[in-house]
């Protein structure tokens, strides 16, 4: 857990009362594994555990507790509410976005708890006291894939012209830029804007059924249809919506590699990490990293230039501040 | 290893008549969070009461330790803020 993040946020923390209160900070962690040996009917199980745990103590099962399990949705039929049955998700897109209707189920229930601010006993070193619990989620760990469909990224491993990571804007193909000067380098190195992404999602999801509330609504409330002038004016507006919606869900497609995604983690309390889901995604624990030594593992994603950008990323503090179990 | 344990105790694994009997006499004797389903445009997501399972990792006996924790040694503190005293606690948990 990165200390300044959690210094920074129990000093944040408002109406804590010293006397009756906790700060529990969490780790949340999901895998995709299979079921049998064969490694068939993969599920993904999700996990948390409180970094209120030393190290040697978090590497027990003990501390790790279930969360859910999310179905794999490869083979995933879409089913509306009304029971007819959809069609199937055949674009990563379509399953990203059932991905994060799935986490909803769990994420709900962990806002609603955070937000209660539950009072439960609480066991320090024997001393049992009843505290209420202000809890804020400190970092998602998970395999770069899981990462990925978390934040909504394309799964872009391999490098091209697209970036490098979820977290930095540089792209994949400038990645290896290290030889020459590094902290000119580093400098190419930017965190992405979370606010920008979530205009451009609100932008890209925006609903244009005119049956429910959104932008389609609005207009046909505000533009009567009675006259052949009208109509046209009103499919001007329409039209014009659509082409933003398409326009934006480009943008983000082509210049932050993401797709358009209604985030579940959309209003999960991060703490005084201000970029979301985005900065708690951790690196993958093959690329670990002590003091200012990267130690760096092969494995998903473990390509030469990821490590070239895990380096440059490294000076930039902000970026991975998030990264150092 | 569970079944060890109360094997031990007096359950016998060869009286259960099947899996959902076994699981039934299981869960009597080791309370444990019931997981729930909920089908969302058609999934099952198979998921436990986060509330419960919060429960459950503070109760856990890992807490009982101070030595596993990022809590102060000061009893009158102990619920604060963590601070950093010695230099183990660099790279632990809260510490890090």
């Amino acid at each position: 857990m990165a200390r300044d993040w959690a210094n920074d946020t129990f000093e944040s923390l408002e109406d804590f009362d010293p006397d009756n209160d906790f700060f529990l900070p969490l780790v949340l962690y999901g895998d995709e594994t299979g079921t049998n040996i064969n490694q068939w009917y993969p599920l993904e199980l999700w996990m948390f555990t409180t970094p209120v745990l030393r190290r040697h103590a978090r590497e027990s099962a003990e501390s790790w507790h279930h969360l859910c399990f999310i179905p794999s949705l490869d083979d995933a039929i879409i089913i509306s509410d009304d029971d007819n049955e959809g069609p199937s998700p055949t674009n990563t897109k379509e399953k990203q976005q059932l991905y994060h209707v799935l986490m909803s189920v769990l994420i709900k229930e962990i806002e609603d708890t955070i937000e209660n601010k539950p009072v439960m006993s609480v066991n320090l070193g024997g001393l049992w006291q009843k505290r209420r619990l202000h809890i804020h989620v400190g970092a998602v760990m998970g395999d770069q894939l899981s990462q990925d469909h978390l934040v909504g990224r394309k799964p872009i491993i391999s490098g091209n012209a697209g970036r490098v990571h979820r977290v930095c804007m540089s792209l994949a193909v400038q990645a290896s830029n290290v030889s020459n000067d590094l902290h000119t380098a580093s400098e190419e190195c930017r965190l992405v804007n979370h606010e920008i992404i979530c205009q451009l999602n609100n932008l890209a999801l925006m609903k244009l059924d005119p049956s429910v509330n959104g932008p389609a609504k609005t207009v046909n409330k505000a533009l009567s249809i009675d006259t052949v002038p009208e109509r046209k004016e009103h499919k001007k507006s329409v039209d014009y919506m659509r082409r933003v919606a398409r326009l934006t869900e480009a943008i983000l497609g082509k210049v932050y590699s993401m797709y358009p995604v209604r985030s579940a983690f959309e209003h999960v309390p991060f703490g005084v990490n201000k970029h979301g889901i985005i900065v708690a995604t951790t690196e993958d624990l093959m690329w670990g990293s002590v003091g200012d030594v990267i130690i760096a593992g092969i494995g998903r994603g473990g390509s030469g230039v990821m490590l070239a950008r895990v380096v440059l990323c490294h000076t930039n503090r902000e970026l991975f501040c998030f990264c150092h179990y | 290893m569970l079944l060890r344990k109360h094997s031990k105790k007096g359950f016998n694994v060869k009286k259960a008549k099947g899996p959902e009997s076994f699981l039934r006499e299981m869960r009597k004797r080791v309370p444990t969070p019931v997981p729930q389903i909920t089908k969302v445009q058609g999934q099952e997501v198979v998921h436990f009461s986060f509330l419960e399972m919060l429960h459950d990792l503070l109760l856990s006996t890992k807490f009982q330790d101070i030595d596993n924790l990022c809590a102060n040694r000061d009893v009158s503190s102990h619920f604060g803020k963590f601070t950093l005293t010695s230099a183990e606690d660099y790279g632990q948990g809260l510490g890090q």
